[in-house]
């Protein structure tokens, strides 16, 4: 069966005269509204206060054939439901919006006059499925999703202003990132409990502010989700995982562990195909952010993350999925051509904040070391010793958790099985074809073709000399594993992934990074850190007003 | 008077109200923190921090629009506005260090603060006097606005984007350079509104507003 869910949306209405709306206008139950090739028909109508209808959105399971469904506005049309979709959304649920021309727009009647709609099945219902059809779930206007607008608030031309007020402006613009006038209401609530000396108090209120998620947490995120690592990287769907965990105190360490991700609330006017607009591109969070919604309201988790596989053109359940390191951003960013050592390499240095030389080890076995990796660089056995292999055998040793990964034609891709049966490899000369494994863990097999062949998805973790157990704090078993998963948990339970965060969060705030003799504050802030649950919106609060932040006055 | 030609005059003004800001309050204003400490290394610009001192910094390039919007309340940008922050946001610092203003930036900032005052303007313009929060005592339908006036609508702005009272000589030394930029010509409606946004924008784009 296919489910549509359609939404007028008016922009134009104040929240007021919908909030009235919504108590006097009784809107049909769609449920009541199904077609399908037995019932080609369905009808319904509902009187629209609104100025404009801007789109339709739906929601939509089995969607797959384009001309499923189409629908009449007051006998006129048809707008075309599913305009664009394909059979790779059989038995898929699927959003997105149906446009809805200038034209078009003219067919409704408004200021609270009836609008008498009739969905109708399109194709030939003798040579439709079983399951084909769809059941409309509700059509109603909305009210428009907050967008980002700062308060107007009256200002005086004078009056004292107290050192707990200032105090109570340097914690706001920290957390918040902008400035407000100093005789701004929430300044005289924080400065309440900043004169009894509550600063994590006045902290938590600028943290219930919009700006907190909006422009500091984004930032926060934007660094770390692609390789340039600058807060100026476009909304994504790594920093919207990471506003929403912020925002819905969920522990951290999902982050690195969990199968869901944050997308616009399906009331929001945007483009929401998994497909076309979350998978295969960047769009969905491109027109969150362009219209200027805000984040800290619209943003709406999804309990499964989704991913494309390489051996067809459909998406599965993701069966690896570790929170944002299975984002598209970020394995946009690091699993694209390559070896997906990148993956490794910023995996860590993002969440266990170390730079690959950091955590180098010449003492490492070099076992996993793939064979695209000369031995004898130049001719000479020393070099290697000396100059890769440290880098390599831990790199390497973690970098079969991403074996069955790629980021090709704008979509991450999984392969459940390869091109070829032979798991013991196809020797095609450059490269070995493993069934399950991405060709290009296995690239350039003739380099060094006793080195490492990677069969399936498993990694060691050869980062556990002495030095290295001390850097990263290692907890629970963490010697070997399976996907990224495993890998992701075993950086989220380690002591340095509380530390990584900790710093993060300063450099964020504080705007520098943590110096060197501030080691015993990182330490205890990260244990805070643990301690609380690995909450991040806590963990922002408790640095903002830390000495080290905010100046001893 | 023309308001291009206007705003290159205000630029070198605010060049040096924010210069001498900056100067006054050591990197920021006297709300920052120990006035702000800050040092730089010559070699790499980077900032060498004092223990339990704020490290002082500017707004980063990509909230200076927030920024000013909400300082000022207008709730939202304008296209204008939006336009001028896109167009100039190239030449503000992107992280924001204290050590990394430029002569450009300050440029930039005058650039965008104009618009939203602008914006600022027209909205108080429609309001009656008792719903306004910054221009109370300016009538934009008339010319002859008092210095007097000004000053009050000076106070609120410092309080509003400095997030601190202004002292008698900013305020002596902002008036002087409006009477010195509008001391001839008509004095007529639009020279009224074009006080109003040449005094939010010389205010707005001082560094004040973008210590954070």
């Amino acid at each position: 069966m296919i489910w549509v869910r359609s939404v007028f949306l008016n922009s134009q209405k104040s929240k007021i005269l919908l909030s009235l709306m919504a108590i006097f206008m009784t809107f049909p139950s769609l449920a009541q509204v199904s077609v399908n090739p037995s019932t080609t028909t369905g009808s319904m109508s509902f009187n629209l206060n609104s100025d404009q209808i801007l789109s339709v959105r739906l929601q939509v399971t089995d969607a797959d054939y384009t001309n499923e469904g189409q629908l009449f506005v007051n006998g006129q049309g048809p707008i075309e439901l599913f305009d664009g979709v394909d059979s790779a959304n059989n038995d898929k649920t699927i959003y997105f919006n149906v446009n809805i021309g200038n034209n078009q727009a003219d067919w409704f009647n408004y200021n609270g006059a009836r609008n008498d709609l009739e969905f109708r099945f399109f194709d030939d219902p003798q040579n439709a499925g079983v399951n084909d059809g769809f059941t409309i779930i509700s059509v109603k206007p909305i009210t428009e999703l907050p967008k980002k607008v700062y308060d107007a608030v009256p200002v005086r031309t004078d009056g004292e202003i107290s050192q707990a007020r200032f105090k109570a402006l340097d914690i706001y613009k920290r957390l918040v990132g902008v400035r407000v006038p100093i005789d701004h209401p929430i300044l005289v609530e924080m400065e309440e409990l900043v004169a009894r000396g509550d600063l994590t108090g006045a902290a938590q209120i600028a943290t219930n502010e919009p700006g907190f998620y909006n422009l500091v947490v984004r930032d926060f995120a934007a660094r770390m989700s692609t390789r340039d690592q600058s807060i100026n990287e476009e909304f994504n769907d790594f920093i919207a995982t990471f506003i929403g965990v912020t925002r819905d105190d969920i522990d951290a360490r999902q982050l690195l562990t969990g199968s869901f991700y944050y997308k616009g609330s399906i009331d929001a006017p945007v483009d929401a195909d998994i497909m076309d607009d979350i998978l295969g591109s960047n769009d969905h969070y491109q027109q969150l952010a362009g219209q200027n919604y805000d984040f800290a309201t619209v943003l709406e988790r999804e309990n499964t993350q989704y991913i494309r596989t390489n051996n067809d053109d459909n998406y599965i359940e993701h069966p690896d999925a570790a929170g944002v390191i299975t984002s598209r951003a970020f394995m946009g960013a690091h699993a694209i051509d390559g070896t997906n050592r990148r993956l490794v390499e910023y995996t860590v240095k993002q969440f266990a904040c170390f730079d690959l030389e950091e955590w180098a080890d010449a003492t490492a076995p070099d076992t996993r070391v793939g064979p695209d990796i000369d031995r004898f660089p130049g001719g000479e056995g020393s070099k290697y010793l000396t100059t890769c292999k440290a880098c390599h055998s831990v790199m390497d040793g973690f970098r079969g958790a991403f074996a069955k990964y790629d980021f090709d034609n704008n979509y991450v891709r999984y392969r459940t099985d390869g091109r070829d049966r032979n798991t013991n490899g196809n020797n095609l000369g450059q490269r070995i074809e493993i069934s399950g494994i991405d060709n290009k863990m296995n690239q350039n097999h003739s380099t060094f073709s006793n080195g490492y062949i990677t069969r399936d998805n498993s990694w060691i973790n050869n980062a556990r000399s002495p030095a290295n157990v001390q850097k990263f704090g290692w907890r629970g078993v963490v010697s070997a594993g399976n996907g990224v998963k495993q890998f992701g948990r075993a950086i989220a339970n380690s002591k340095a992934f509380s530390r990584c965060m900790t710093k993060k969060v300063y450099r964020e705030l504080c705007r520098r990074p943590v110096a060197s003799f501030e080691t015993s504050m990182v330490e205890s802030m990260a244990q805070s850190f643990e301690s609380s649950g690995y909450k991040l919106k806590k963990l922002f609060e408790d640095i903002a007003v830390r000495p080290e932040c905010l100046g001893v006055r | 008077m023309n308001l291009k030609k206007s705003l290159i005059k205000l630029t070198s003004f605010c060049l040096a109200f924010g210069m001498i800001s900056v100067t006054y309050q050591n990197c920021g204003s006297p709300d920052a923190n120990n006035g702000g400490a800050v040092s730089s290394s010559a070699d790499n610009g980077d900032i060498i921090p004092i223990p339990n001192t704020k490290t002082a910094s500017i707004q980063r390039a990509s909230r200076v629009l927030d920024n000013l919007v909400s300082c000022l309340g207008t709730g939202e940008p304008s296209n204008d506005a939006r336009d001028a922050w896109q167009n100039n946001r190239g030449t503000i610092s992107e992280e924001g260090l204290a050590n990394s203003m430029t002569q450009p930036m300050a440029k930039a900032l005058v650039s965008i603060s104009a618009e939203v005052c602008d914006d600022l303007m027209n909205q108080e313009r429609s309001l009656d006097v008792d719903q306004r929060r910054i221009f109370l005592e300016i009538d934009f339908d008339n010319g002859g606005v008092a210095r007097s006036d000004l000053g009050l609508a000076a106070k609120r702005l410092a309080r509003s984007c400095w997030g601190r009272n202004a002292t008698d000589d900013e305020l002596g030394m902002i008036i002087s350079n409006i009477d010195s930029n509008f001391s001839s010509g008509e004095d007529n409606r639009d020279t009224t509104r074009l006080k109003a946004v040449y005094l939010c924008t010389a205010m707005a784009a001082s560094f004040s507003t973008f210590e954070m």
